[in-house]
């Protein structure tokens, strides 16, 4: 009975390495929110690498206070190893931020030692009356 | 249906998995109950000075079956916290735990937070192997490193395994959580720094045990260590708010000095108190309503994957079990039924019931069956146009899933069910046998220094 058990959790393993000669790297991907002079309740940004074989393996929350928990994430969308992020703050306009803003900073393991390139789309930006507004989103690999 | 009847790869397979160290399977059924024996540690071993009076109560010794342990041959390490340093197990002490659940009818959602600390001159890795409540789903798990929070991902066991190991080896801050079997956990963090502390915050859901009208939560106080069970010795805080669906007539623990606090009839705060700072009992609390128990208790739940629904099944109080049931779920357009074969309820117990709809309109759910020799109906009144704010009910709904795919797969022997039921755990983000949650600090590597392991000790 356990025999095949043991079978097919070893067909499940995905050989991520086995068959790589080049060592993986790991790299911290920071995502900004610019909401121009609006403050910045809610957000829904999707992230991808383009360009090379990537996971992620960690979402870290952003700098300001109103983003500082970990957005939450859309688990079946990440197993395309493309992830939707979202967050929202019920902080009063004060209390939220407004400019451009690190909302979250993606932390990922690359395959080889191509510079990955990512792809990124803002799905939504709202304000605290949950209004959309006009937002641009961009990011960067943070310099180790 | 695919089914493996030669030995022979039974063997490779198995050889395979002793060289990968994975494990090979999976039991529903992992604990033997038993009462404190001869065997195991006397009871006053695990009451606190001041709680004399607790060793009355009932207690339980947990210990894993023979059959159990042979299942899992990745998780013989008894439980509790260690750090391994230079290869070699230390002690290493949790610093601090803190435990905030919020009852709500029949199910809890329950944040743990387990603060880490190296007290070493070197990096270590923290192996912690814990116990979480019986049907416990663990659906999120962040890492906080000083004000910085990362969010774990969950991934397929296997990868999640080797992200982790390759963090580790190359200096990077990394955890990874992992079930062992039905109950028992195991955290490992890589790359603690010399003085540094790490905290790691768990997320879980429960659906509360019911019996003759009580409903109780439970947490596990004590680790599960090798040869029974010992208690913490690290400092928890426990608070729990509990809302109720009608007025609460009891609320009670059994276990441990606690304060109470009522906001309104249906709703109650609690409090260990810190005189029992240091528990070591389980905890357990409990409520039963006011006024008489309804015979079923549903709660729907609807987003862009569509609608789903807890049942709870009450047979009344004095009656004898309830035989030959059958449900009739009017124009619900129920489906995936967890549990599909449900024919009895026994006698004072609740059953659980969880599945999908696709209905919009008010409708009603019938239940018949046997009691004695007399046919017995109860009637519960649907409103599908309103759905409830519970989002934990469609993750009990696939836990529910994983656990009936993986009986179902023991039960045939049909493979394809529990790639089926790790595709569920990946979907609906739950930790299972199939699925771990894994978090890398990516930001920058640990200072280049020798790394050691240590064991956590509670």
């Amino acid at each position: 009975m356990k025999c095949w058990l043991a079978i097919l959790f070893c067909a499940l393993a995905t050989p991520l390495f086995g068959q790589q000669a080049a060592a993986p790297h790991f790299r911290a991907i920071e995502v900004y929110v610019d909401s121009g002079n609006l403050p910045l309740a809610a957000y829904q940004v999707q992230f991808s690498v383009t360009n090379v074989t990537a996971r992620i393996v960690g979402i870290e929350g952003g700098q300001h206070k109103a983003f500082r928990e970990p957005p939450f994430y859309d688990p079946k969308a990440m197993q395309g190893e493309r992830v939707i992020i979202a967050a929202f703050s019920t902080e009063t306009p004060g209390h939220l931020p407004s400019g451009k803003t690190r909302v979250a900073t993606i932390h990922i393991m690359t395959i080889g030692e191509t510079r990955p390139a990512f792809e990124l789309k803002l799905q939504a930006a709202a304000d605290p009356a949950g209004k959309r507004i006009s937002a641009t989103v961009t990011c960067g690999e943070k310099p180790q | 249906m695919k089914r493996i009847a030669n030995n022979w790869i039974c063997w490779v397979a198995i050889a395979g998995l002793i060289v990968s160290g994975c494990s090979v399977g999976y039991v529903g059924t992992d604990r033997a109950f038993s009462r404190g024996g001869n065997s195991h540690p006397h009871a006053a071993d695990f009451f606190a000075p001041g709680i004399e009076s607790f060793q009355a109560e009932e207690f339980w010794v947990i210990e894993r079956n023979s059959e159990t342990a042979a299942a899992f041959p990745q998780s013989p390490e008894p439980g509790g916290l260690k750090a391994v340093v230079h290869g070699q197990q230390r002690e290493l002490a949790v610093t601090d735990m803190d435990v905030n659940a919020a009852v709500k009818g029949y199910i809890a959602t329950v944040n743990v937070t387990q603060r880490f600390q190296n007290p070493y001159a070197q990096r270590i890795e923290a192996v912690y192997v814990f116990s979480m409540p019986r049907d416990a789903a663990v659906d999120d798990f962040i890492m906080t490193i000083g004000k910085r929070r990362i969010r774990g991902v969950i991934r397929e066991r296997k990868e999640a395994e080797a992200i982790y190991q390759e963090a580790k080896r190359q200096g990077y801050l990394a955890s990874l959580l992992t079930a062992n079997h039905a109950n028992t956990f195991r955290q490992t963090i890589a790359n603690i720094e010399p003085g540094n502390y790490i905290d790691v915050r768990i997320h879980y859901f429960q659906v509360l045990q019911s019996d003759n009208g009580w409903y109780e939560f439970f947490f596990p106080m004590r680790s599960n260590s090798k040869g029974g069970a010992k208690p913490w010795s690290v400092p928890v805080s426990l608070h729990i708010d509990v809302q109720a669906s009608a007025p609460i007539a009891d609320l009670e623990c059994p276990t441990h000095f606690v304060t109470k606090k009522s906001l309104s009839p249906e709703h109650w705060t609690v409090e260990l108190n810190p005189k029992d700072g240091i528990p070591y009992l389980d905890f357990r609390l409990r409520y039963r309503l006011a006024n008489e128990q309804s015979s079923a208790d549903l709660m729907t739940y609807r987003d862009e994957r569509g609608g789903y629904f807890t049942l709870m099944l009450h047979p009344p109080n004095d009656s004898p079990a309830l035989t030959n049931v059958k449900m009739d779920w009017g124009a619900m357009q129920a489906s995936e039924i967890y549990p599909g074969n449900l024919t009895n309820l026994p006698a004072g117990r609740a059953v659980l019931m969880a599945g999908r709809f696709n209905g919009t309109a008010p409708t009603t759910v019938t239940v018949t069956g046997t009691a004695g020799n007399q046919p017995v109906s109860f009637f519960l009144p649907v409103d599908l146009s309103r759905t409830g704010m519970e989002k934990s009910i469609p993750k009990i709904w696939a836990s529910m899933k994983i656990g009936a795919l993986e009986s179902e797969a023991i039960r045939t022997s049909d493979l394809q069910l529990l790639g089926e039921t790790r595709q569920v755990a990946l979907d609906y983000g739950l930790a299972s046998p199939f699925t771990s949650f894994l978090a890398v600090d990516a930001n920058e590597p640990t200072e280049e220094m020798k790394t050691i392991t240590v064991p956590a000790v509670p």
